[in-house]
């Protein structure tokens, strides 16, 4: 995320509760190998379709897929671990 | 995960990508499998969290349609002939996030309201996800010590659960639950045949005073008691709800 956002002023009125989780979700996706960033972003921040998402990142429709599936585990896992439980519920 | 069905089925269906007969299918196949009712659930906080998290500003609809038409119209569509790399899709969100700003600028701060809406979608969402079949509760009891102890170790705060049963109140359980990205305690209690959800977390910097509203077809009332923040939701009449919380907040 770290590559494709500017650095931004503070916006005043977001919460001490989501400043917190933008935080631990910036450090967890900035481990994220590039292309997982992207789909997920892709995806899950921008709505796009995964025939979009195969345009726009140049992959077949079925790494789209393989790819968000494996991204969401990873950072369901994170967030999780963050909350103190591990279960992944099989994604 | 113990189901037969493949993992890209319900990553389709969360994702509105599967046809209509399949996703009816699989809506048919919901009714009987907790694995998959988890694996939405766990996608569902995914998306929640991110989204609650406001790591960048999103444009208004109107906008993002047409920076989106303009970003495909230059785009080749032979898929392939044009390689855009993360830098490039740095570009095209940095262009989303310059308008934004702007649009941020002319229309001014975010007001008070827009964090209730979307406290107020997060916590309807929660309420509406755990009627699904399994996963109103976690711990099925109707003993408050059983419900209490039950949470031990698995949320970092304590709080009170009472049985209302004679008053008409009766506690089902309770499970943990992500609301917004925030694990929060939820009690399950029944009133007759409407479901109420109580929702518990750490407070955060409100003020503490009472808010409610209603939103699709559920009422919902939060306020704060110490460190504690509470928010009971439910689609029994506003009265029902009103009284509920008074029992609560005695």
């Amino acid at each position: 995320m770290n590559s494709c956002t500017p650095n931004l002023p503070p916006r005043p009125n977001r919460s001490q509760s989501q400043e917190r989780l933008a935080s631990d979700l910036r450090e967890h996706l900035k481990h994220f190998p590039p292309r997982f960033r992207e789909v997920i972003v892709l995806r899950d921040l921008e709505g796009c379709s995964y025939k979009e998402i195969a345009a726009i990142a140049s992959i077949p429709i079925g790494t789209v897929m393989s790819s968000l599936s494996r991204a969401r585990r990873q950072l369901h896992s994170a967030l999780a671990k963050g909350a103190g439980g591990e279960d992944t519920h099989g994604l | 995960m113990g189901c037969d069905l493949e993992y890209s089925v319900v990553h389709s269906y969360f994702d509105g990508e599967l046809g209509v007969i399949r996703a009816a299918e699989f809506k048919h196949h919901l009714a009987d499998c907790s694995d998959c009712m988890d694996q939405l659930a766990a996608l569902s906080s995914v998306r929640g969290s991110l989204k609650y998290a406001r790591l960048y500003e999103t444009a208004p609809a109107s906008l993002r349609r047409k920076i989106r038409a303009d970003l495909h119209s230059i785009m080749p569509t032979t898929r392939g002939s044009l390689r855009l790399s993360w830098r490039g899709l740095a570009a095209a969100a940095g262009l989303f996030l310059v308008v934004l700003i702007l649009w941020r600028v002319i229309s001014g701060v975010r007001k008070e309201q827009d964090y209730q809406a979307e406290f107020a979608a997060g916590i309807v969402d929660a309420h509406l996800r755990s009627l699904l079949p399994g996963q109103i509760t976690n711990v099925n009891s109707s003993d408050p010590q059983t419900v209490g102890t039950w949470f031990e170790g698995k949320v970092k705060f304590v709080f009170p659960v009472r049985n209302f049963a004679d008053v008409g109140f009766a506690l089902e359980g309770g499970r943990v639950d992500i609301v917004q990205g925030q694990t929060v305690a939820a009690l399950v209690y029944r009133s007759r045949d409407q479901l109420f959800n109580v929702f518990i977390w750490r407070a955060s910097e409100w003020n503490g005073s009472p808010r409610s509203g209603s939103r699709q077809g559920c009422q919902w009332i939060a306020w704060r008691t110490g460190k504690l923040e509470f928010c009971a939701v439910s689609a029994a009449a506003p009265s029902d709800l009103d009284r509920f919380e008074r029992l609560l907040t005695e």
